[in-house]
């Protein structure tokens, strides 16, 4: 297991392994956040803060929300608005620490218009 | 709250652009206007950087908030800085470390389009490359920045040389 901390060390997000791959996209909201996405199973993940320790925000069709440490900002999980049982989970890989991405590859996503990657 | 926020008074002269058109020479290069905002528009910023061939510095800054936060930053102590704020009630200011630097998180949608730092009664800024919408890539020169172990001292001149000195705070609900 590894833990992913914001940086005031609020919320911790456990995931169950290390991520194979990385995805930095470009779409309006993810390069604003500066977010690395690591997928996982939403059942196979684990939030671990105080309750109201996060604020979220969500647009477009809201099928998705982006949670964050409400005290330091750190983008934390993306997460469905309706989550069922296949549901699954972006953590942000940014809040682990860098050794543990140091080797994973990172695809770069083009969100923000075709969807593909583009490498 | 800091200055930055606190700062609801109406920009100098009429507006930063028609302020900066009467006093600029003839013969010197258009400034460029890099335009960005926060992913809900809450806070949003018009950088006038100096004319001529836009070279924009962008620092992915290597501390410890800026690596969870994925932190591109540019400044130019030759541009200014217009800052227009919908509502200062959704602003959540974050300060860790020296306490020296505030990074304006959108309460509503948690980007983090600005960087101050408050030294002598003087607002400086740095604004986050990710957030611009009108940027060329093929202006930026992305380079890893860390200043890890630096004096306060030292960082605080080091931002009085660097950092953007010329930043005026609008409340666009005011």
């Amino acid at each position: 297991m590894l833990t992913a901390t914001c940086h005031c060390g609020s919320v911790r997000v456990e995931i169950p392994r290390k991520p194979r791959r990385l995805t930095s996209c470009n779409c309006s909201i993810c390069r604003r956040y500066g977010t690395l996405w690591a997928y996982y199973k939403a059942a196979d993940v684990r939030i671990r803060c105080a309750r109201g320790a996060t604020r979220s925000y969500s647009w477009g069709d809201k099928s998705l929300r982006f949670v964050r440490c409400g005290t330091c900002g750190c983008i934390t999980h993306w997460e469905a608005m309706h989550p069922t049982a296949s549901s699954r989970m972006g953590v942000n890989a940014r809040n682990l620490d860098a050794e543990a991405i140091a080797n994973v590859r990172v695809r770069r996503l083009d969100g923000a218009s075709t969807w593909k990657f583009l490498d | 709250m800091s200055a930055f926020v606190a700062s609801t008074a109406r920009p100098r002269g009429n507006s930063w652009i028609e302020h900066d058109a009467a006093e600029r020479p003839v013969n010197m290069p258009e400034p460029l206007t890099l335009r960005g905002r926060c992913h809900c528009g809450n806070i949003a910023f018009a950088l006038e950087w100096p004319g001529g061939s836009p070279e924009i510095s962008a620092r992915a800054c290597g501390c410890s908030f800026c690596v969870k936060h994925g932190g591109v930053w540019t400044s130019n102590p030759k541009a200014s800085l217009a800052v227009t704020i919908r509502d200062p009630a959704l602003m959540s200011p974050y300060a860790f470390g020296t306490q020296t630097a505030t990074f304006h998180v959108c309460a509503r949608c948690g980007a983090v389009p600005i960087v101050t730092s408050e030294i002598d009664s003087h607002t400086y800024a740095v604004v986050n490359v990710n957030v611009l919408e009108n940027v060329d890539p093929a202006w930026l020169r992305h380079a890893p920045a860390d200043f890890e172990g630096e004096s306060v001292e030292s960082r605080l001149a080091r931002r009085k040389r660097n950092w953007i000195p010329d930043v005026r705070v609008r409340n666009a609900g005011s």
